[in-house]
């Protein structure tokens, strides 16, 4: 009976008469809040990966012993992604009067393929490439510069040939990690390396290929090539490149994907109650329809297309607004992000659509049904309100749409069962705790008098619209805090200035004997290091009870202390004695987990020929971004003190202080030195960057959540208007009903606040733990924040939504009524 | 021809069950006008409702052209409603998102009928609201109201119109006109009018009246 034009011409009567203005306002900031904070987050994600792929020199960085496959590198041309690939090695550079073992990078085409290396050039210019030396010509780092005394244009002899000094290497990307980059380094031509013939068989080599290309493509193939290439090849992507970074942003996109959940759940709380309302309002247009003959299919049809009209209008202005906003955002933030952010894709836009449409059907389709069960007596008999849906139905219909959208946003599964199951466990444990703070609150009014206790009995009276506004109310607050919460605690993390006295000095290649000499040295000169440690190069044979195998030569170490920036967490340090009688030993913990090593496992290591063995007697967890010596097997005895091993340590060194490097090399020649300085500032910036980002979305979701708040009060003050009205013809004075709304206002928001801040802990204890695994203490400013803010906000929003009424005389309010 | 046999209606309520309408019987023939009267609480909106379709009795039938009301599905209810009947309500329950035309033409252009705009305008003209089309419900007085009603209550033609206490809500004079009014155009539709009243005078100007008391009958 309902035809598609009719339709139409009803939604188009409705949106006239101005009677979907408020569903509209709430759709519209739900949609673009939830747009903006994912266009943005999505920006910005793309901004930090941008970072960090600059940070290694690539998108993806896989690195193994030989050329890849034909067919591996014809994968990457069909999967998009570009490609360059350099050859790896160390070789003695020297010229006449030195040499010196360098780390080599021999390059085919593009270096790096993201970012940029410094050069600086004989005409003292410091310019910035990602392509290849020319054939002949080598760039060396400032080091190998220094060391071999050479100056542009010298000839510097590697393998059999001789090459010109065309550049020094001022920065270059993704030094860090392996052990050959604490040798300098030399940068020369792929096709040159034949001419030099230093590659040997049996030459330790190392194939490194750079790729580039879109996030999905390059996750594909990393995903691909995991399949396909066994244990000698490894990949290093953008997120993974340093710990100190893969932490932070894995932490920065929980967060920023929890904030657009967050907004997303204020927005829904907002469509929900708006759209009750809405329902509530077309009761009586409803009942008129089925008695002009329309079946009930007819009604959920008509209003049905209308909201989905509504949700369709809505999503693409809220998407277009929203990306206004992320614009703002971005233009406000420029000077601190990358100069050129890629535009979010249009799969964005389609997203925010889905988003729209799901959240309203979610959040709405509530009261659409009910709408549709409207008996037609009720033209006749106006108490004939129809039934909510049951429960547990809505509750799973809200539910199945919320995790659909959480799912688009985030990506993340985890992520949505946890904050979706957090939330059901929340829900219930709020209901209950409202409903004992409500009967608190109720008892302490009965002790006041006059227009505050009418007040207070009005949030008796409709004891069920307040149960669901405090709800309703709670839950916007708690997301506000939770958002400000996570946000303190993750910048406080992030913005921990590494110590003052963190390492930014690593010096390896010590002999045993210079030891003592150089903690001397150290000591003479106050300079803080992280302790000397042997490191004895081997490969290793796991257990048969363990898993997987280890293919690469693992750096062991042996201390008889427990370093103090490791942490053990099981078992005995340095027994007496082990079950196996051999040498006690402590593993790091991941390394154990991952490879199935329990208490008692006996470990078979090899150093040159030298076989060892150790029982596995604790497990240890380490600072990985300490800056410090760390290991995953350090034997806790000095059993293996007569094996050849190499010392190393970490120092730090102030600036005014750098001269000492100079002395150091002189009496240590063999040591190599690396600075750490400049990859610690590049650290910094990414991290700074995050936070600047947490901060705007912080920012973004108290503004959606206060929007959200006053127009969930605006949308409930029908009845309230409705009974001031009759009170004031009844003859009550403005100053009582003020005074009575309110004390009403004030006891629903101070209820509110209290389970916000309350909710807000508990939700916060299981994030803490699960996602952004930060340790977790409850916080004194959440428990008195929530009361203050529900006291304050509601209190204000109510009396202003009231304002209108108390003004007009009560024969204009009751027209129009 | 509206035929009523035994009809009775029986509610649960908090105190057990409560026997609102007891065996009724009666037939109105078409074209006629019947006006329904009774003190309040003596089931004259519910015997409206359940002639209506809006409600189903818990015994009796009601007959309207051959078919039992009693023996359709909620669509078929919805069907027969669109087809047949047309309500004038005491509180005039226009729609307040539309205006005065739209209120008119919306129960035309349900039935897919084209050309609702001019229809809907001839009716609003006869009911002397031509200088009201755009007007929204608010924005008129109750009398107008109850003749837009009274206009889209005859905007489908029905062959039954259900008016419950059409005057009940305006004053004497406006009552009286919107009662002429009423009248006239059910002459001139051939329509049968079943009329819920208090007012005396109006139920006289009804060709029969059905009094209850009590949920009773007492005449026809």
């Amino acid at each position: 009976m309902a035809s598609w034009s009719l339709v139409y011409k009803l939604f188009a009567r409705d949106w006239r008469s101005g009677e979907l203005k408020v569903l509209i306002a709430a759709l519209l900031v739900a949609v673009s809040a939830v747009s903006s904070i994912s266009f943005f987050s999505q920006r910005v994600e793309i901004a930090m990966l941008e970072e960090s792929s600059r940070f290694i020199g690539a998108d993806l960085r896989i690195s193994g012993p030989r050329e890849m496959a034909p067919e591996w590198l014809a994968k990457t041309t069909q999967m998009n992604l570009s490609s360059a690939k350099s050859l790896m090695f160390a070789s003695v550079a020297s010229t006449e009067l030195a040499f010196q073992l360098s780390s080599i990078r021999a390059v085919d085409s593009k270096y790096p393929l993201k970012g940029t290396l410094t050069l600086t050039l004989a005409d003292q210019t410091t310019i910035e490439v990602n392509t290849k030396p020319a054939e002949g010509e080598i760039w060396l780092d400032s080091r190998l510069y220094d060391k071999l005394d050479v100056s542009f244009g010298d000839l510097v002899e590697v393998g059999v040939a001789e090459f010109k000094v065309a550049g020094i290497i001022a920065a270059e990307p993704g030094r860090g990690g392996s052990l050959l980059s604490f040798l300098p380094r030399l940068v020369m031509n792929l096709a040159d390396v034949e001419r030099a013939k230093v590659i040997q068989p049996g030459s330790r080599i190392n194939w490194q290929y750079h790729l580039a290309g879109t996030r999905t493509d390059i996750d594909a193939y990393s995903a691909w090539f995991k399949d396909n290439a066994n244990e000698t090849w490894s990949q290093i992507g953008a997120k993974n490149g340093v710990p100190r970074i893969e932490r932070t942003l894995q932490r920065a996109e929980s967060f920023l994907g929890f904030a657009s959940l967050a907004s997303l759940i204020l927005a829904g709380i907002a469509i929900a109650m708006v759209a009750n309302r809405y329902a509530e309002h077309h009761f009586d247009h409803a009942a008129i329809l089925r008695c002009f003959g329309c079946t009930q299919k007819d009604v959920m049809k008509i209003y049905g297309l209308n909201l989905l009209l509504i949700g369709f209008v809505t999503s693409i202005l809220g998407g277009g607004l929203g990306f206004g906003i992320h614009l703002l955002l971005v233009e406000l933030m420029k000077d601190l992000l990358p100069t050129n952010l890629p535009m979010p894709g249009i799969s964005s836009f389609y997203v925010a659509l889905a988003t729209g449409l799901t959240a309203l059907v979610g959040f709405a389709l509530p009261a659409l049904i009910r709408l549709g069960k409207v008996a037609p007596l009720r033209v006749l008999r106006k108490d004939l309100t129809p039934m909510s849906m049951r429960g547990y139905l809505t509750y799973a219909l809200t539910l199945v749409s919320l995790a659909l959208i959480m799912w688009w946003q985030t990506q993340d599964v985890m992520l949505v069962a946890n904050v979706l199951g957090g939330g059901i466990v929340v829900a219930l444990i709020f209901g209950i705790i409202a409903q004992g703070f409500l009967k608190l609150g109720l008892r302490l009014g009965r002790m006041t008098s006059g227009s505050i206790y009418f007040g207070i009995k009005q949030v008796e009276r409709h004891s069920s619209a307040s149960r669901i506004q405090i709800l309703a109310f709670g839950l916007a607050m708690l997301i506000m805090l939770l958002v400000m919460l996570l946000r303190n605690d993750l910048l406080a993390t992030w913005q921990q200035k590494l110590d003052k006295d963190t390492p930014n000095h690593f010096i390896v290649n010590i002999e045993a004997y210079e030891t003592e000499t150089l903690e001397g040295f150290f000591d003479q000169h106050q300079i803080k290091h992280a302790g000397l440690f042997p490191m004895i190069r081997s490969r290793v044979k796991l257990p048969e009870s363990a898993e997987g195998e280890i293919s690469r030569e693992v750096n062991i170490s042996w201390a008889l202390d427990l370093p103090s920036h490791n942490t053990l967490v099981d078992g005995e340090w340095a027994p007496k004695n082990t079950q196996s009688g051999l040498p006690a030993m402590s593993l790091e913990e991941e390394f154990a987990k991952g490879r199935n090593l329990k208490f008692g496992d006996i470990i078979e290591f090899n150093t040159g020929g030298q076989v060892y063995k150790g029982e596995v007697t604790s497990f240890r967890t380490v600072k990985w971004d300490s800056f410090k010596p760390n290991f995953f097997v350090i034997f806790t005895s000095d059993a293996i003190k007569e094996l050849p091993a190499e010392w190393m340590t970490s120092f730090y060194l102030p600036k005014h202080q750098k001269p000492l490097l100079k002395d150091i090399l002189e009496q240590y020649p063999a040591a190599t030195l690396v600075e750490l300085d400049a990859i610690m500032e590049q650290i910094q910036r990414i991290i700074d960057q995050v936070s600047i980002a947490v901060e705007f979305v912080l920012l973004f979701v108290m503004m959606a959540g206060l929007m959200v708040l006053l127009a969930a009060v605006q949308s409930s003050m029908d009845i309230r208007n409705f009974e001031s009205t009759i009170l004031r013809t009844l003859g009550a004075q403005k100053s009582y009903l003020r005074s009575a709304i309110v004390s009403e206002f004030s006891l629903i928001g101070l209820m509110s606040g209290l389970m916000a801040s309350a909710g807000t802990e508990l939700t916060a204890f299981g994030l803490y733990k699960y996602i952004f695994e930060l340790p977790f203490e409850l916080h004194l400013w959440v428990w008195i924040s929530g009361p203050i803010m529900g006291l304050t906000v509601i209190t204000f929003a109510g009396y202003q939504a009231s304002k209108r009424v108390l003004k007009q005389s009560p024969m204009v309010s009751l027209r129009q009524l | 021809m509206i035929t009523v046999e035994k009809l009775g209606k029986i509610v649960n309520t908090h105190d057990g069950q409560l026997e609102i309408l007891k065996n009724i019987d009666f037939t109105i023939e078409n074209g006629t006008s019947v006006a329904i009267t009774g003190e309040s609480g003596s089931g004259k909106s519910t015997l409206l409702s359940l002639l209506a379709g809006l409600d189903r009795s818990t015994s009796g039938k009601v007959i309207i052209d051959q078919q039992e009301l009693g023996a359709m599905d909620e669509d078929q209810l919805a069907k027969f409603r669109a087809n047949k009947v047309g309500f004038i309500f005491q509180s005039f329950h226009l729609l307040g998102s539309l205006t005065a035309l739209e209120n008119v033409m919306l129960p035309i252009e349900l039935k897919g009928i084209k050309d609702a705009k001019a229809e809907a305008q001839r009716l609003l003209d006869q009911v002397g609201l031509n200088h009201r089309l755009s007007h929204y419900p608010k924005q008129l007085s109750g009398g107008e109201q109850q003749r837009v009603a009274i206009a889209r209550a005859f905007a489908t033609k029905p062959a039954i119109l259900f008016a419950d206490e059409p005057t009940g809500n305006l004053d004497s004079k406006t009552g009286n006109n919107v009662a002429e009014l009423l009248f006239e155009l059910n002459a001139s539709h051939g329509t049968t009018l079943v009329l819920v009243t208090h007012d005396e005078k109006l139920a006289q100007t009804c060709a029969n009246q059905i009094v209850l008391s009590a949920g009773m009958q007492v005449t026809e």
